[in-house]
């Protein structure tokens, strides 16, 4: 038997160890221990599971698909998935719905005598390609930011190389085109040097416009959660209406719309001002930037150099006192985020999505947001550095990476720079000449275009739309859409009857999401990879196939574009004995070769001309996506990049070097610190139109909700669109929640029910109108005024009137 | 005195740790998690403890130590009136 | 502790315990033998150490105060009541921890939906007070009801809604003698909907005047409808509402 005292010194000393260890517990339980249904995938019998990318917006979160008797039953978040670690929104745990509408389009269909008539595969082929053997010229391609990478790349190959025809563009041009524009005449080169882990890392969040906890949920919860973790971290909302963002905020600032632009300078002014400016930095690593040779002479997109001391000047009239009246914030507000960035302690980021973007001053807004982080010197430490979001979940792989834009070659290469050019021809095994060095059409004017007669230099007249639905999403709808000519072809490729396929000639069923083999690009510069789970409905093909087959057809027409130099087919494609595979026939498409992979692999060596290499396909198989560049090291593995630019972590920047923008647009390694000065909205309310109408989304509607309004937990939480009126207005026009009111613009005018605050609260003088509901396209009065450089429309301001209908 | 310690590891050579505190009869290993190791050191007073923990904390591959439990039961009693 | 003891090591009621309750048990016992001293309220100071998420400083009430380290011992301040808190708000030790493990078990449900049913006319009505009322200030009420406290298995609700100051306008006192009625009220909206397994389950009920989820299912309220998982604060991420339940279902030709 022990002693007492042998008894008491033992316990003491296990009571001592236990302290210690209920620290070390309280410590690891202070990272969420486990997801909500523990580490383990549901057990679920004769359920097999697969990793896939969520189908929806630009976060790029993983989920685990479970699969029984080729049908999608079950979803679950992705426990090893870096984006989401296990967390979904309400749309990712139910996005195995949307394969299930009871209405999937299962069979090609051409519009005869006003009906849609179901024809089979091939006549659908031929149809289009004598079409455009008809007039290559005339025939225009809309795609997509959740066209699947190889799906973006065959179509851009197809027209590009092919046809020698540039009149392809994406979605994506509604969505992030002014982030590009930003990024490259800032950087010299697109896409964010950071990352998520930035919302690990910073002490202050400021989002631009952004809605974060609908648009981005599993990102803000992995920001805001750090709260509860016992993290000091700030939320600051510059916002134009209240959100359920505003309501985690720390500080909501609402400002006047536009005024972002004089709220940017005003911070630039005030760092500097505080003698803040990040001097070494600034003289290493930046050059200043004014966008004109003198004030008045129209903007230009790359600008002109300009001194400190000029830079300085222009940014002197933007003091808080005056902003203060342009953007309705308080000069204390104003000085507040001033001294934030005088403050370098503090590590401060920068998000934002549609707000900055749908801008009629997109590209400039995006400047003046890297310039206040790069002129304060927050920018380069994890959690310190601005980072634009993406909306679609392959904004950044298929449209940004793969160049499914009108001036755009894979691989950032463009059209117009003959040098640039060549690269792609070589890389193609063209011709040299093959590519047209002329730019195609932009959405606005490509749509344009088709909706103008032939007679009066309408000269696109066959277009080809696939995954996704510009008949809702397209600004001025009554303009860009609904004038189709009766004599132009409209071809959509969808999974749905949409607003689109309404007016369309031609529609064809397509595979969807884990239906087909896919890699997509998140807004990270992260690339996913999935494999075909389930069998697409009826006869619904993978849009890929659908772009090879019409290649096909023409080169069988004996179109000489379809050719490459040596005389093969454009998509030439091989099995493991160097037998040519026949991809254009549905049924060896699915054969012997995984057509995705060898259409990746064969873009893979285009995002090495400016380091942007992307994982190899079967390292990508193993991952949870991997952030590009992503360089093979020494010992034979592939290493991910966090950071670009930073020597820490980005293995292109040369040693010693620090930071090196490698791809700036001067050649001298530095960025941009750009002025842009405030320039007023093109429409703004006056007596007639004496509201702003603003647009954009809910948490549980994706878009324009042909997918999740087929979801039933999604569309009993939102069924229908309504206009959020402030009890301001509403009391001015004597209305009550529930009462009909009709929305007019110069455009358009669209009948909706009036909520009283709503979801979000509009402050007074402005309306808001969700987008996703096809019975109420709100687009038919939204303005298509763009951005003169990204040619992104601004969906987010127009002037509008509100008549009251019925009680 | 007993005291109830929380090591940290270094994440890169933490691993002898264990071994080496444990051949210390004034030591008492605990768990390990995450990093961070839980010990209970019994020494005859404060400053023979703020020695063993002086020593832990110079011991290659131990990032930090942190002292989160004091029993003083025999110490000097000088230093419990040190509150003033 | 992950360790077995050894076959002569005496078991200590700690050791038999859970690893939390222990935490606990181990405090307790530490302070019966009397001559335990726990530092002050000072907060966890971590060593400098890279790649490695800061721990929490402050979060937990309950985390273990650390002890002084032995070079601060001749100038700290070690009255045994330092770290001893004053303010009822401050009196949240039997708030959990928003890491600790949740147990939640069917008959717990049963029971705290029970509970919930005897002090409200119907699933929707507003709760009646089931303590006499001294004093009504709003001030008084938000004691307890603005941020919520649990002492034992007492639990007043934190708020449901956003601060309306004139609380005895809707909830009032029960009577010792309740009036006769036949009303029998519908207590429960259901339970909410999942897609598939795993998915979470839909709102059930409407959010009116509930806008804070917290009142009924965060850390101190009663174990049957509390979240398994406290550390997700963004609810509506993952649990979508009704517009039909809220009444704001806007459909054609709906008003």
């Amino acid at each position: 038997m022990p002693t007492l005292e042998a008894t008491r010194r033992q316990f003491v000393r296990t009571a001592a160890l236990s302290a210690a260890s209920a620290v070390i517990g309280s410590r690891a339980a202070a990272q969420p221990p486990t997801p909500p249904g523990g580490m383990e995938l549901p057990v679920l019998p004769g359920v097999t599971w697969d990793k896939a990318p969520c189908r929806f917006c630009g976060t790029g979160c993983h989920v685990q698909v479970g699969v029984k008797d080729g049908r999608v039953v079950a979803v679950s978040g992705d426990r090893r998935a870096e984006v989401n670690k296990g967390l979904l929104c309400v749309k990712g745990y139910h996005v195995g719905h949307i394969l299930y509408g009871p209405d999937r389009l299962t069979r090609p269909m051409l519009r005869r005598n006003g009906r849609l008539e179901p024809i089979t595969w091939d006549e659908a082929i031929e149809t289009i390609a004598g079409r455009i053997q008809a007039a290559p010229a005339k025939f225009a391609f809309y795609g997509s930011g959740q066209w699947t990478v190889s799906e973006g790349y065959a179509a851009n190959k197809f027209i590009k190389g092919g046809l020698g025809n540039n009149h392809i563009d994406p979605n994506a041009r509604l969505c992030m085109a002014s982030a590009v524009t930003g990024y490259i005449s800032t950087y010299g080169v697109d896409e964010p040097y950071n990352c998520y882990d930035d919302l690990d890392h910073c002490d202050v969040l400021i989002l631009w416009g952004n809605n974060f906890a609908e648009m981005h949920p599993v990102l803000f919860s992995r920001f805001i959660d750090r709260k509860l973790r016992g993290d000091k971290v700030t939320l600051i909302d510059l916002t134009t209406r209240l959100t359920r963002t505003s309501e985690r905020a720390d500080h909501v600032f609402v400002f006047q719309p536009q005024s972002d632009l004089a709220i940017a300078n005003c911070i630039a002014q005030q760092v500097i001002a505080a003698d803040a400016v990040a001097t070494d930095f600034v003289a290493k690593h930046c050059t200043f930037r004014k966008p004109w040779k003198r004030p008045g002479d129209p903007q230009t997109l790359m600008g002109e150099p300009c001194s400190f001391d000029e830079y300085k000047q222009f940014v002197a009239e933007y003091t808080p006192e005056a902003v203060s009246k342009t953007s309705g914030l308080s000069v204390e507000q104003l000085r507040l985020l001033g001294s934030l960035f005088a403050d370098r302690s503090k590590r401060i980021s920068s998000l934002w999505c549609m707000g900055m973007n749908q801008h009629t001053q997109g590209t400039a807004i995006n400047n003046l947001v890297h310039a206040i982080h790069l002129l304060s010197g927050h920018w380069g430490r994890p959690g310190d550095g601005p980072q634009s979001l993406t909306g679609q979940p392959s904004a950044c792989g298929t449209v940004r990476e793969v160049g499914t834009l009108s001036h755009a070659l894979p691989g950032d290469l463009r059209v117009d720079k003959p040098d640039q050019a060549a690269k792609a021809e070589a890389l193609w095994n063209l011709p040299p000449g093959r590519i047209n060095p002329k730019v195609g059409y932009h959405t606005v004017q490509m749509w344009e275009k088709f909706c103008t007669p032939a007679d009066r230099g309408g000269d696109i007249d066959t277009l080809w739309v696939q995954v996704t639905n510009p008949g809702q999403s397209l600004p001025n709808l009554p303009k860009l859409f609904e004038k189709k000519p009766a004599d132009k072809f409209l071809i959509v490729s969808d999974v749905y009857p949409t607003a689109t396929t309404e007016l369309a000639d031609l529609v064809l069923p397509s595979a969807m999401w884990v239906e087909k083999n896919g890699v997509y690009g998140n807004s990270e510069r992260r690339t996913q990879q999935w494999f075909k789970m389930v069998n697409p409905p009826g006869e619904a093909r993978d849009d890929c196939w659908q772009t090879i087959a019409v290649a096909r057809k023409l080169f069988d027409l004996g179109h000489p574009g379809m050719k490459d130099k040596d005389g093969r087919f454009l998509f030439h494609i091989t099995d493991g004995n160097g037998r040519e595979v026949p991809v254009w026939r549905w049924e060896s498409y699915y054969g012997t070769v995984n057509v995705d992979e060898k259409l990746y692999e064969e873009y893979r060596p285009f995002t090495q001309i400016k380091h942007k290499d992307v994982a190899p396909y079967r390292e990508l198989t193993k991952a949870r996506g991997l952030r590009w560049p992503v360089v093979k090291q020494p010992d034979g593995t592939w290493k991910e990049t966090r950071y670009r630019f930073l020597e820490e972590f980005d293995p292109y920047v040369a040693k010693g070097k620090g930071v090196q923008f490698y791809h700036s647009v001067a050649g001298d390694d530095k960025a941009f610190i750009w002025f842009r000065p405030y320039v007023p909205p093109p429409e703004v309310p006056d007596k007639e139109y004496p509201l702003w109408l603003d647009t954009g989304r809910v948490l549980e509607h994706w878009h324009t909700g042909t997918m999740t309004r087929r979801v039933p937990q999604l569309k009993r939480a939102v069924p229908a669109a309504y206009v959020e009126v402030s009890r301001e207005d509403a009391a001015a026009l004597g209305l009550k929640t529930g009462d009909k009111v009709r929305l007019e613009t110069r455009r358009g005018s669209l009948e909706l029910t009036a909520w009283i605050d709503g979801r979000g609260r509009c402050p007074k003088g402005h309306v808001f109108v969700p987008f996703f509901d096809e019975t109420k396209p709100i687009n038919r009065l939204t303005l298509d005024a763009h951005c003169p450089f990204s040619k992104e429309p601004d969906y987010k301001k127009c002037a509008v009137r509100l008549v009251k209908v019925s009680a | 005195m007993t005291s109830g310690l929380v090591v940290a590891l270094d994440p890169a050579g933490g691993d002898g740790v264990p071994g080496a505190v444990g051949a210390v009869p004034a030591f008492t290993v605990g768990e390990a998690t995450a990093g961070w190791l839980s010990v209970a050191l019994e020494a005859a007073d404060a400053a023979g403890s703020e020695w063993w923990a002086d020593w832990l904390r110079r011991l290659p591959g131990v990032a930090g130590v942190e002292v989160v439990f004091v029993h003083w039961d025999g110490a000097d009693p000088e230093v419990t009136r040190a509150d003033a | 502790m992950s360790e077995t003891p050894p076959p002569d090591h005496p078991h200590t009621a700690a050791d038999l315990l859970p690893h939390r309750l222990q935490r606990f048990a181990t405090l307790l016992a530490a302070v019966a033998v009397g001559t335990a001293l726990f530092g002050l309220l000072t907060g966890l100071r971590e060593p400098p150490r890279p790649e490695r998420p800061a721990p929490p400083s402050h979060a937990d009430h309950r985390s273990v105060p650390a002890a002084v380290g032995y070079a601060d011992l001749p100038t700290a301040n070690l009255r045994p009541d330092a770290g001893r808190n004053r303010t009822l708000a401050g009196l949240r030790y039997d708030q959990p921890g928003a890491f600790d493990p949740v147990v939640r078990t069917e008959e717990m449900k049963r029971a705290a939906l029970a509970d919930r049913a005897k002090n409200r006319a119907y699933d929707g009505a507003p709760p009646t007070i089931p303590h006499p009322v001294d004093s009504q200030s709003t001030a008084s009420c938000l004691a307890c009801h603005g941020e919520g406290l649990k002492v034992g298995d007492r639990v007043a609700s934190r708020m449901s809604h956003p601060l309306m100051t004139n609380c005895t306008q809707c909830h009032v006192e029960q009577s010792p003698v309740p009036a006769e009625t036949t009303f029998v009220g519908v207590y429960r909206a259901g339970p909410g909907g999942r897609a598939s397994p795993g998915a979470p389950p839909t709102v059930p009920h409407h959010t009116w005047m509930r806008e804070n989820c917290a009142s009924c299912h965060g850390l101190v309220t009663r174990p049957g409808t509390r979240t398994t998982h406290p550390w997700l604060t963004n609810c509506t991420q993952c649990h979508a509402p009704s517009a039909a339940l809220d009444q704001t279902e806007f459909a054609e030709g709906q008003k």
